[in-house]
C-alpha cells in the first residue's frame, strides 16, 4: 500500500520536474497565470454594468492616453477594461471546449481501440465523416443552426476536434491493451469499462493530454474567429473577437481599437502554445532518459 | 498499389454520403426555410403553408434528402432562394478565387519556409535559430483575421501600397495571399526544421559526407529529400484548411471566394446555397488529402513497398 502511494506521487514529480527544466513551458506559465490574475483582479475593480458596457458618449474614440491606456471605443468605453474583461469568455470557453471534445473524443477512441472488430470500423467512420467537414465550417452551420448561446459556442468549437482526439486515443489504446497487466486484469474478472478506463486509459492517457494542451491556443482563436464574423458572442458582451470585428468599421484613424483585443489573444495563444510545448517535452517518452 | 488507391477513391463515397446526410440534418434546424425567404415578411401564413405544400417542404428530412440526392446525382444542385441562380454554376465561378489566393498563399509560404527551416536546422542552437523560432512562434499564436487587419492598417491605410479589399488585379492578391501565408510559414518552417535535424544526425548522411559528398549535396540531395514526408503532410492539411477556411480571409478582405459565398448564403439563410457550398469544399478537401496520401508513395519508396504488399 505504501509503495503504491510512493510511486504515484513520483509519476506526477517526475513530469513536473521535467517540466521545471523548459524554459518555453514555464515562460507559458507565467503568461496565463499572469493572465488569469488579471481577470480575477479585473472581476472586482470593474463593473459590468457602468465600466464594461456602460456607454460614455463624450469620450468616445479616444486614442490611447494616460487615463485611458488603451484608448476607448465608439461608444466611450475603455477598451483595456473590456479585453481584461473578455478575457474570461475567451479562456472559460477555450478551456471547456478542449475539455470537452477530449472527454468525448476519449471515450470513443478508447471503445474503437479496445474492443477493435465492428465498434472500431462504425466509430472511426464517423470519425472519417466528421473530420472531412472543415472545422470552421462546421462550427459555423452549427452555431447557425441551434442559436448563438454561449454552450452551442462551446459545442460548435469543440466538435470539430473530437475525431482528432479519437483517432489519437485509439492509436494510443491499442498500443496498451495487449499488455501482460490488462490480461491479467482480464483473468481476476475485472469488467472491460473498469479495465478500460481504470488500467488501459491511465497508460495510454499521456498523448491525448499533450495534445489537448496545444489544443487550447487553437480553441481560443476559433471562439474569437466565430464572433468576428458575428456568429460568436453578442455585442455588448466585450468578447475578443467581436471587439476587432466592431473595430474594422474605424481602421481609418481609429486603428488603436484593432490593435490591443488581438494582442490579447495573441499573448493568450502564445501562453498556451508555450505551455503545450512544455507538456509535449515533459510526458514525450522520447526524450526520458 | 493501384488497387489500394482505387480502394480508398471508392471510400470517399460513402464518406462523402455520410457527410451530405450530416450537412442535410444539421439545415433543418436553420431557421426560417424557403417560404420565408422568397415570400418575405408581407406573406401570409395561408400564402407560407401553400408554398411549402407545393415545393414539398413539409416532406420528411428523409424524403427529402432522398430527393436532393436524387436530383443531385443528375447534377442539379437546385437554385439559390434569394438569387434564383444555379448553385453549381455560383459555386464554380467562385472557386477560382479561393483556390487562386489558396494557392498563392501556400506558394509564397513554400518559397519562404523550406530554405529557413533547413537554415536554421544546420544553425542549430545560434541566435539566429533562437530569434527565427520565436518569430514562427508567434506567426503561429497570431490570429488570421488580425494579421489581416493589421496589414491593412499598415500597408493600406498608411502606406497605401495596396487595395483594402476586393479582387481583380494583381495589387488586391498580395495583402490576402500574405495574411494566409504566415501562419502557415510558421508551421511550415518549424516542420521543416524538426524533420531536418532528424534526418541530418542519421548515419547515411555522416556515410555520404565521409565519402567525399560536399555539405551542400548531402543536405540538399540526400537529407532533405528524406525529411520530404513530414514537410509534404503538412502542406496537404495546410492547403486543405485554407480551402476549408477561407472564410476569415475572404470576410476581412472582402475576397468573392467560396467563402464569402457560404457566409452570404448563411445570413441570408440560403439553405440550397449552402448545402452545395459545404457539399462541394469537403468534396474537394477530401479529395486534396487523398492527393498528398498518393504523392507520399511517390516520394517515399518504403510506403510503395507497404502499399504494394497491402494489396
Amino acid at each position: 500500500m505504501k509503495l503504491k502511494k510512493v510511486k504515484r506521487r513520483s509519476t506526477f514529480s517526475e513530469i513536473w520536474r521535467n517540466y521545471r527544466k523548459s524554459f518555453s513551458g514555464m515562460l507559458g506559465l507565467v503568461i496565463i497565470v499572469g493572465i488569469l490574475a488579471t481577470i480575477f483582479v479585473g472581476n472586482f475593480i470593474y463593473d459590468y454594468d457602468t465600466d464594461v458596457i456602460g456607454q460614455n458618449v463624450a469620450e468616445r474614440k479616444q486614442a490611447p492616453s494616460a487615463e485611458h491606456f488603451f484608448g476607448t471605443d465608439e461608444f466611450g468605453r475603455d477598451i483595456l477594461t473590456r479585453i481584461i474583461w473578455g478575457g474570461r469568455y475567451s479562456l472559460a470557453i477555450g478551456l471547456a471546449a478542449v475539455l470537452m471534445s477530449s472527454i468525448i473524443g476519449v471515450i470513443f477512441g478508447s471503445f474503437a481501440g479496445y474492443y477493435g472488430g465492428v465498434v472500431e470500423t462504425i466509430i472511426m467512420r464517423f470519425a472519417d465523416i466528421f473530420q472531412a467537414i472543415p472545422a470552421i465550417m462546421l462550427g459555423i452551420c452549427f452555431v447557425t443552426a441551434f442559436g448563438q448561446s454561449i454552450f452551442m459556442l462551446t459545442i460548435a468549437v469543440s466538435i470539430g476536434a473530437i475525431p482528432a482526439v479519437t483517432r489519437v486515443t485509439r492509436a494510443s489504446v491499442m498500443t496498451v491493451k495487449d499488455m501482460e497487466y490488462v490480461e491479467a486484469a482480464r483473468a481476476i474478472g475485472a469488467n472491460n469499462i473498469v479495465i478500460i478506463f481504470r488500467h488501459v486509459l491511465m497508460n495510454a492517457i499521456s498523448p491525448v493530454i499533450v495534445q489537448a494542451t496545444l489544443r487550447i491556443g487553437g480553441a481560443i482563436v476559433g471562439i474569437a474567429a466565430l464572433s468576428f464574423i458575428g456568429l460568436g458572442i453578442t455585442a455588448p458582451t466585450p468578447e475578443w473577437g467581436a471587439m476587432l470585428s466592431s473595430a474594422r468599421q474605424y481602421l481609418r484613424g481609429y486603428d488603436y481599437m484593432a490593435l490591443y483585443p488581438g494582442l490579447a489573444i495573441m499573448v493568450t495563444v502564445l501562453g498556451f502554445n508555450l505551455i503545450g510545448d512544455g507538456v509535449r517535452d515533459s510526458m514525450d517518452p522520447k526524450l526520458k532518459k | 498499389m493501384y488497387r489500394y488507391f482505387l480502394k480508398r477513391l471508392f471510400w470517399l463515397i460513402p464518406v462523402m454520403l455520410g457527410v451530405s446526410i450530416f450537412i442535410f440534418i444539421i439545415m433543418d434546424f436553420f431557421p426560417g426555410d424557403a417560404a420565408d425567404t422568397v415570400l418575405g415578411e408581407a406573406a401570409s401564413q395561408e400564402q407560407l403553408e401553400a408554398y411549402r405544400e407545393v415545393h414539398g417542404l413539409n416532406d420528411p428530412v428523409l424524403v427529402r434528402y432522398a430527393r436532393y440526392m436524387f436530383n443531385l446525382l443528375k447534377g442539379d444542385m437546385g437554385i439559390s432562394y434569394v438569387t434564383g441562380r444555379d448553385v453549381f454554376k455560383t459555386y464554380m465561378q467562385r472557386l477560382p478565387n479561393t483556390l487562386l489566393l489558396a494557392f498563392t498563399g501556400m506558394g509564397l509560404a513554400i518559397i519562404v519556409s523550406i530554405p529557413i527551416g533547413i537554415i536554421t536546422a544546420l544553425k542549430r542552437g545560434t541566435v539566429l535559430d533562437a530569434t527565427l523560432m520565436i518569430l514562427t512562434l508567434l506567426g503561429l499564436s497570431m490570429p488570421l483575421f488580425w494579421l489581416g487587419l493589421l496589414l491593412i492598417i499598415g500597408f493600406s491605410l498608411n502606406l497605401g501600397w495596396f487595395p483594402t479589399g476586393g479582387a481583380g488585379s494583381l495589387k488586391h492578391l498580395v495583402l490576402p495571399a500574405l495574411t494566409l501565408a504566415v501562419a502557415k510559414m510558421a508551421m511550415l518552417t518549424r516542420t521543416t526544421r524538426s524533420s531536418m535535424l532528424e534526418v541530418l544526425n542519421a548515419d547515411y548522411i555522416r556515410t555520404a559526407r565521409a565519402k567525399g559528398v560536399s555539405k551542400k549535396k548531402a543536405t540538399l540531395k540526400h537529407a532533405l529529400r528524406n525529411a520530404l514526408i513530414p514537410i509534404i503532410t503538412v502542406i496537404g492539411i495546410e492547403l486543405g484548411s485554407s480551402l476549408g477556411g477561407s472564410v476569415l480571409c475572404e470576410t476581412v478582405f472582402s475576397w468573392p471566394g467560396v467563402g464569402r459565398l457560404i457566409m452570404d448564403s448563411i445570413s441570408k439563410r440560403d439553405i440550397p446555397m449552402v448545402t452545395g457550398c459545404l457539399i462541394l469544399t469537403t468534396m474537394i478537401v477530401a479529395s486534396l488529402l487523398l492527393l498528398v496520401d498518393i504523392i507520399y508513395a511517390f516520394v517515399d519508396p518504403r510506403i510503395k513497398a507497404q502499399y504494394q504488399r497491402k494489396s
